[in-house]
């Protein structure tokens, strides 16, 4: 099974290059905060069908149906193992790396199956990308760290790499800390909060249109925290970020759309104000106010 | 109670951890000091003018306008033992005198026959000849001092006569007042021991000085030179100075070692003095320097490793050693990197385990054996190669050696790669196959390192595996790696097997022990220097 999976991937490289330039993302490369407002292109991004997602027999996610909107900020809420990792990490297909899942029902990507066998996996993550719980940039300097991504689709050329690599940072507001000296410094020797916001931007430099965050603060401080929320503000302008919290003060803060999940099942799925201050389901509100879970 | 209980248990076991430390490095210590004091010696040490005639001779070391002024010097003390032995061999051997006055009458005899004489005195001169000749050599022959004086008297009847003047003749009266003399100092009836005794002597003094000037150059190598160290030409003086006996201190009983000195044999004759004076200027004799010979880590040695250094060992050592690595760290690494990343948990993989756990416990002699049945006697000749033993065949054997090693410290680097890293490259769009080539492989590097390093200590000291493999005695530098080499795990067998060289040279041995720990410690150091400079690359410090 690994073994087609690498063909597949290998194969899915080759044609990268012209599909990075036809990406919608493009026009974005002069200024990576785009001022465009978010509601231009405001659509459902993702779409879940009566999606479960198996781990051998036990179902973490329980058909769950919900729409992502690529000019918000979705917030995934819920107790622990209740199946928002999951979720999450399916979107991109993460959960592949183990062994004995399997996938059902329907899982669309801008209108095409995640789970679909022909997919180019390699293309699906450059779209999708993702952010995780604990930092982790690759033991290798922070230039190199940005410039991962673009050299996978096959880009050699140092100034067109410089350019991503700053517009990147800048985007990640990491640029002003590691302008000088700092690009060549490894990353490992960048506080916590820097390293995520690194994590960020080498996510970024694939030019997704999804970014998906799996806990990003939950192995920071206040203060780190703080600025990647900031960082999260800027970034919903030109992305969709899917963000999964185990803050409610977060989910707040930063989301747009909420969405409770329970036990594998999706719960409610609603304005973050709605959810926050008029929960529709009584799970809920036990749950925000923390009488469960 | 309790708490205190537990301090106490605490520093009880930080105790023991620290007697079990410093027990460790006092076994190590134990071991490595003397190896290291006694290996030095092979490289610094005092070399005499032996030593320097040595170099000359060989690798064409030294001036030799210096070194023939000094052997001049030298042998004007040398000359003077040499003498000394030799008149006190004259004479002792009364065999030798024996012959002499034999030769003596015939060359008279012959000078008679030219001489333009009368018949009659030609023939009564050489009955007389005959008749002096027979009493010399009853002199000689005689075991009683009077009978032998006696003797003498009679021969000396004639030294007044005329025929006898200004021929051939006249020698017998020289010999006849030197045996005279000789009477007076020894025992004639110890002549046979003080042969004996003074062979030995010879002996001595042919170690200390090499062969006799004007001898034909010995064949063997370790016979043309003296002693070339200074700790061997003491080791010499010692035996030349005293001598050991087994002597019956009771009737009955085993015989006793004894110590005595070698000058008491002689005594009262005229090599009594010669001991006194060897020991007095015995520095003359050699004219030792402390020198530091680096160059034994490049010299090629003497047939028997007698003298010279370990140079085409360590050329040997060092091709085994790197051959083996190359072959060894791709494969252990592709073959760890397919354990955990792509094989699963099923029969197969489990029974390949379990393989490599038992290959890491087999005897190197093993290894060996097969590395010459699978390589050299089935392998090569199947690819038209020559099934010689050879460095290829040799480091092959070492790379299979040292293979499992290799896979199970690759296999725990890559494991401990943090998922992260995959994870996140994976999550970049990277396949597989990448994801471990730019990610997991340099992060796993300084691990990988380490299994490199634990393999090449073993492989540079491995023996049995070069056994029948690669490695030979004796030889040439190797031309390519079809060629058998010198290395130094076998040398140091060889030298303590082989031919027991290292009982009469330790120093060798123990230099080329050292010169082995020496280059596992560099080699060693090298690989660590590289795994902590990657690893700090790795850390970002």
């Amino acid at each position: 099974m690994t073994q087609t999976k690498e063909i597949k991937t290998e194969s899915g490289k080759k044609g990268n290059h012209d599909n990075a330039k036809t990406t919608n993302m493009k026009k974005d490369t002069q200024n990576a905060i785009d001022t465009l407002p978010a509601q231009k292109n405001c659509r459902a991004i993702i779409e879940a069908k009566n999606f479960s997602f198996y781990y051998g027999s036990f179902a973490a996610v329980k058909n769950v149906t919900m729409e992502i909107k690529s000019c918000e900020v979705t917030a995934i809420i819920g107790p622990s193992g209740c199946g928002k990792s999951t979720f999450l990490r399916s979107i991109n297909r993460m959960n592949d790396l183990i062994p004995h899942v399997h996938a059902e029902g329907q899982l669309l990507f801008e209108g095409t199956d995640i789970y679909d066998k022909r997919i180019n996996l390699v293309k699906l993550r450059q779209k999708v990308g993702m952010v995780f719980q604990k930092p982790n940039p690759f033991p290798k300097s922070v230039f190199d760290n940005v410039a991962y991504g673009p050299r996978l689709q096959g880009m050699r050329n140092h100034r067109k790499l410089m350019a991503i690599v700053e517009q990147s940072l800048r985007a990640a507001a990491l640029w002003d800390e590691v302008k000088d000296e700092g690009l060549k410094k490894s990353a490992m020797a960048l506080s916590g909060g820097q390293q995520q916001r690194l994590c960020i931007a080498r996510a970024l430099a694939t030019r997704p249109n999804v970014l998906l965050m799996d806990e990003p603060c939950s192995a920071l401080d206040p203060l780190a925290t703080a600025k990647i929320e900031d960082l999260i503000e800027q970034l919903k302008k030109s992305y969709t970020i899917v963000i999964v919290t185990h803050n409610m003060q977060q989910a707040a803060r930063v989301s747009d759309r909420t969405a409770f999940f329970c036990l594998g099942e999706l719960i409610e799925y609603d304005l973050t104000p709605d959810i926050f201050s008029n929960p529709a389901v009584k799970q809920t509100e036990d749950y925000i106010t923390g009488r469960f879970g | 109670m309790r708490t205190r209980l537990r301090s106490v248990f605490d520093r009880l076991f930080t105790g023991c951890t620290y007697l079990v430390v410093a027990m460790m490095v006092a076994v190590l210590l134990v071991i490595l000091i003397p190896i290291f004091r006694r290996g030095a010696s092979a490289i610094v040490f005092r070399e005499t003018i032996e030593f320097r005639r040595l170099q000359f001779d060989m690798n064409d070391r030294g001036d030799i306008e210096v070194l023939k002024a000094e052997e001049k010097q030298v042998n004007q003390f040398r000359s003077k033992v040499y003498k000394q032995i030799e008149d006190f061999k004259q004479a002792v051997d009364t065999a030798a005198l024996f012959d002499r006055a034999d030769e003596i009458y015939r060359d008279f005899n012959d000078e008679l026959r030219q001489a333009d004489i009368p018949r009659t005195q030609y023939l009564t001169t050489r009955i007389v000849n005959q008749q002096i000749r027979d009493h010399l050599r009853a002199a000689f022959e005689a075991g009683d001092p009077n009978q032998a004086k006696e003797s003498l008297d009679s021969v000396m009847e004639f030294s007044e006569d005329q025929r006898f003047v200004g021929t051939v003749a006249e020698e017998f009266f020289e010999l006849a007042q030197q045996f005279r003399g000789t009477l007076e100092q020894i025992d004639l009836a110890s002549q046979r021991k003080y042969l004996a005794e003074v062979e030995q002597v010879e002996e001595i003094v042919r170690r200390m000085f090499g062969p006799k000037p004007g001898e034909p150059v010995p064949s063997m190598m370790r016979f043309r030179y003296g002693a070339t160290r200074w700790d061997m030409a003491q080791r010499q003086l010692r035996a030349f100075l005293y001598t050991e006996q087994w002597v019956e201190t009771e009737p009955g009983q085993p015989l006793e070692k004894t110590v005595a000195l070698r000058a008491d044999l002689f005594e009262g004759t005229q090599l009594y003095e010669l001991f006194d004076y060897v020991e007095q200027n015995y520095e003359r004799f050699f004219n030792p320097k402390l020198t530091f010979y680096w160059q034994y880590f490049i010299d090629d040695s003497t047939s028997g490793r007698y003298f010279g250094g370990v140079g085409p060992e360590i050329i040997g050592t060092l091709l085994l050693t790197l051959m083996s690595m190359i072959v060894v760290v791709p494969l252990g690494v592709i073959s760890a990197a397919y354990l955990v990343e792509c094989a699963g948990d099923n029969m197969i993989v489990r029974i390949i385990r379990m393989g490599i756990n038992t290959l890491a416990g087999v005897p190197s002699i093993v290894f060996g054996l097969f590395g010459m049945a699978f390589f050299m006697l089935f392998l090569f000749p199947a690819l038209g190669m020559s099934s010689r033993p050879s460095i290829l065949a040799g480091s092959l054997t070492l790379s299979i050696l040292t293979l499992p090693v290799m896979i199970r410290s690759s296999e725990e680097a890559i494991k401990s790669v943090p998922m992260g890293y995959k994870e996140a490259s994976l999550a970049l769009g990277a396949s597989e196959f990448r994801t471990f080539i730019t990610v997991t492989l340099p992060a796993a590097l300084p691990g990988i390192l380490t299994g490199a390093i634990l393999s090449l200590s073993r492989v540079a000291g491995e023996t049995a595996p070069i056994l029948f493999t690669a490695a030979v005695a004796l030889g040439p530098v190797p031309k390519s790696i079809m060629e058998p080499t010198r290395a130094l795990s076998y040398g140091t067998y060889d030298m303590a097997v082989g031919d027991r060289i290292a009982m009469l040279v330790p120093h060798q041995q123990f230099g080329m022990v050292l010169t082995l720990i020496t280059l596992v410690l560099l080699l060693n150091a090298l690989s660590i220097i590289l795994r902590a400079h990657i690893f700090k690359k790795l850390q970002g410090r």
